[in-house]
């Protein structure tokens, strides 16, 4: 009975010292962000059978106080070579741009398409340019429960969507680390029923320690078994990016 | 001589070696089976090789395209686009055979007119290089404007319908021969395009833009006749066929929007042109009168099915008088869905409301391995006799191929 209570005492107690769901997203959304990245991703779209289509893309991205942007070229296969993704993210709104080759066209996208696949990949348009994480103050943030992973303590918080934001999920579930507070699993789901799963891995710091950023990704789509595994390399952060790389003109440009 | 012609090759196949060309290539084979007698219209095959050399502020991009049509056992040798670029301060300047795209819509496009076609089989409706100069002015850092000035020197026609899809008309009475007329290579018949655009903050975007284009109607038209022996003036006759001027102006947009709780991220682009010709009331039977035409197409993605497209496009053409005007209505439906990362399905519908014709195109592709796509394809033709689809009625087929890209 005197264990009992003990145990009791000492889960209140760890109840009570535990962040909150918004404290644990704002620290997770205080990490410093790198100003600027570029590098190149490698996409493995695994399906059910465990076949494999790869494909390699060129990323550039760029942020200020005011906006966010963020450039895609893919690489390889030779039949989507050229093709160039384009968000730019300014003042709540968000603008897409695509440029086929094929075509010889650059299209602005439809927004409903945020939510559609991401050249065939499990990830969406809006998964891709949420990568870099989502704006915490669009969701409510509730912590489930803490668990103990290898010693570390890692927070389980649920977000939901406030009313009126557009979002592709109904909520979205994570896992922080108390160590590193970058979440190391997101559940994505969808009308409430469990959608999407995307696994970050390979945790390397950058810029000596400054930057702590997943290198290994990979988008579990639990509904039809398919998955996509995104490898990012030859990273190079707080480089300069010219304004320029983020314009139709560079769009275009092989 | 020889010695000569080889040293040249060793030349150029040094400096290529020297400068390190990116070599691309598709190769690509299909058959094609009309479903009214079930004959095979299609055994084609292609490789196009793409050879692409990079400097930082130029480039050069040269597409040669081998062919083999086992139908009409004829090989092809082409050239496809071949130009040069330079990236100047704000200014992209290129010269060569190329395709340019101008206008917003996929379907029925108004102001996409710098290209010929190839109509030859009117399914593939390729766009035919042509050799031009080509300015793209950048005057803002951000590129939310842009200038493109075109001309291209020579005249280029398209490509009629060829073989199964080729139209007879019955010569007019009293005449044996046809003559078709080119503009000559004069500086004068050239043709000039001028196009400004601008991506403005409205509602969630929105894109503008406005051209003119001073140049020829595709396919050439009646000019008159002459006699074939001008020693004989009352015939036999040969008909005059030449290409008339037109200067087309038109503007586009792209607009993203939102209909607050009926549907989000919607995207609506439009095009108007009209076409001024020599002949603007329609008095010269052997003058093109002028014409207009604009489009709308609403565009959603569906969460978790198709981005489905949905047009409408009117056409307006002055008819010599005392003739009344013709007008023709289109829809169109376009349809396209990844339903993973290796099958997609896509399917078109054009339906002309002013003569009951169109023609149905499902269509699906697989991914095999990385380039490596299957295509199976139907093409569905209905209408009346002398409506615009359903002239090719008999000619409806079901198409399969494959391409492998490198």
């Amino acid at each position: 009975m005197r264990k009992l209570f003990t145990v009791l005492l000492l889960v209140s107690a760890s109840l009570a010292l535990a962040l909150s769901g918004e404290e644990v997203m704002q620290k997770v959304d205080a990490h410093p962000s790198p100003a600027s990245m570029q590098g190149t991703m490698v996409m493995q779209l695994i399906g059910k059978q465990g076949k494999v289509l790869t494909r390699e893309i060129r990323v550039w991205s760029k942020r200020t106080a005011t906006e966010e942007k963020m450039l895609i070229k893919f690489v390889a296969p030779a039949d989507v070579k050229g093709t160039a993704f384009l968000t730019i993210r300014k003042g709540g709104k968000e603008e897409m741009k695509l440029y086929l080759p094929a075509l010889k066209r650059v299209r602005r996208i439809a927004g409903s398409q945020k939510k559609g696949s991401f050249m065939g990949s499990d990830f969406s348009y809006d998964d891709i340019s949420n990568l870099s994480g989502m704006e915490i103050e669009d969701y409510n943030h509730k912590l489930l429960r803490t668990e103990n992973k290898d010693g570390v303590e890692v927070y389980v918080v649920e977000s939901t969507p406030k009313p009126g934001v557009d979002s592709s999920y109904s909520k979205q579930i994570a896992w922080v680390p108390a160590d590193t507070f970058v979440p190391t699993r997101i559940e994505f789901y969808k009308k409430d029923k469990l959608y999407k799963v995307l696994t970050n891995s390979a945790v390397k710091p950058f810029a000596d320690g400054k930057y702590l950023i997943p290198t290994l990704l990979q988008m579990e789509n639990v509904t039809n078994g398919h998955k996509t595994v995104l490898e990012q390399k030859d990273l190079q952060i707080d480089v300069a990016i010219d304004d320029a790389v983020f314009t139709e003109r560079f769009m275009k440009k092989r | 001589m020889k010695r000569n012609l080889l040293f040249v090759l060793l030349a150029l196949m040094a400096s290529l070696a020297l400068a390190q060309p990116e070599l691309s290539g598709t190769f690509r084979t299909a058959f094609g089976l009309r479903t009214q007698d079930l004959a095979l219209s299609l055994d084609r095959t292609r490789f196009d090789l793409g050879i692409r050399y990079d400097q930082n502020d130029a480039a050069f991009t040269a597409e040669l395209r081998f062919g083999y049509d086992a139908l009409t056992h004829s090989p092809e040798f082409s050239l496809g686009e071949a130009y040069a670029t330079l990236f100047l301060p704000g200014v992209d300047l290129s010269a060569g055979r190329e395709i340019v795209s101008w206008g917003r819509l996929d379907l029925l496009s108004p102001l996409d007119v710098l290209n010929p076609r190839d109509l030859s089989s009117p399914l593939d409706q390729e766009k035919i290089p042509v050799s031009m100069l080509h300015a793209t002015i950048y005057p803002d850092v951000e590129g939310r404007y842009q200038v493109e000035a075109v001309w291209i020197p020579l005249f280029t026609p398209a490509k009629p319908p060829a073989g199964e899809w080729a139209q007879t008309r019955p010569l007019p009475p009293g005449v044996t021969q046809v003559r078709v007329q080119e503009p000559a290579a004069e500086l004068v018949n050239g043709t000039f395009g001028l196009r400004a655009t601008a991506s403005v903050e409205l509602l969630e975007g929105l894109d503008l833009g406005g051209e003119i284009v001073h140049g020829y109607f595709p396919f050439p038209s009646p000019q008159g006749v002459e006699p074939v022996d001008p020693a004989q003036p009352r015939g036999p006759f040969r008909l005059i066929l030449g290409y008339d001027r037109r200067t087309l102006v038109g503007a586009d947009f792209a607009l993203a929007f939102s209909i607050p709780g009926v549907a989000e991220g919607l995207m609506l682009r439009g095009e108007a042109a009209y076409a001024f010709t020599a002949d603007p009331g329609g008095t010269n039977p052997n003058e093109k009168n002028p014409y207009a035409a604009g489009g709308l197409a609403l565009e959603y993605a569906w969460t978790d099915g198709p981005t489905t497209i949905l047009a409408y496009n009117l056409r307006w053409e002055k008819a010599d008088s005392p003739a009344a005007d013709r007008w023709t209505q289109t829809l169109g439906l376009l349809a396209r869905y990844e339903r993973d990362e290796r099958l997609t399905l896509q399917g078109a519908w054009l339906h002309t409301l002013s003569d009951g014709s169109g023609l149905v195109r499902p269509q699906v592709e697989y991914a095999f391995a990385d380039g490596v796509t299957g295509i199976l394809s139907y093409a569905f033709f209905y209408g009346g006799d002398v409506t615009r689809f359903g002239i090719w009625r008999n000619n409806s087929q079901l198409r399969a191929g494959i391409e492998y890209s490198f």
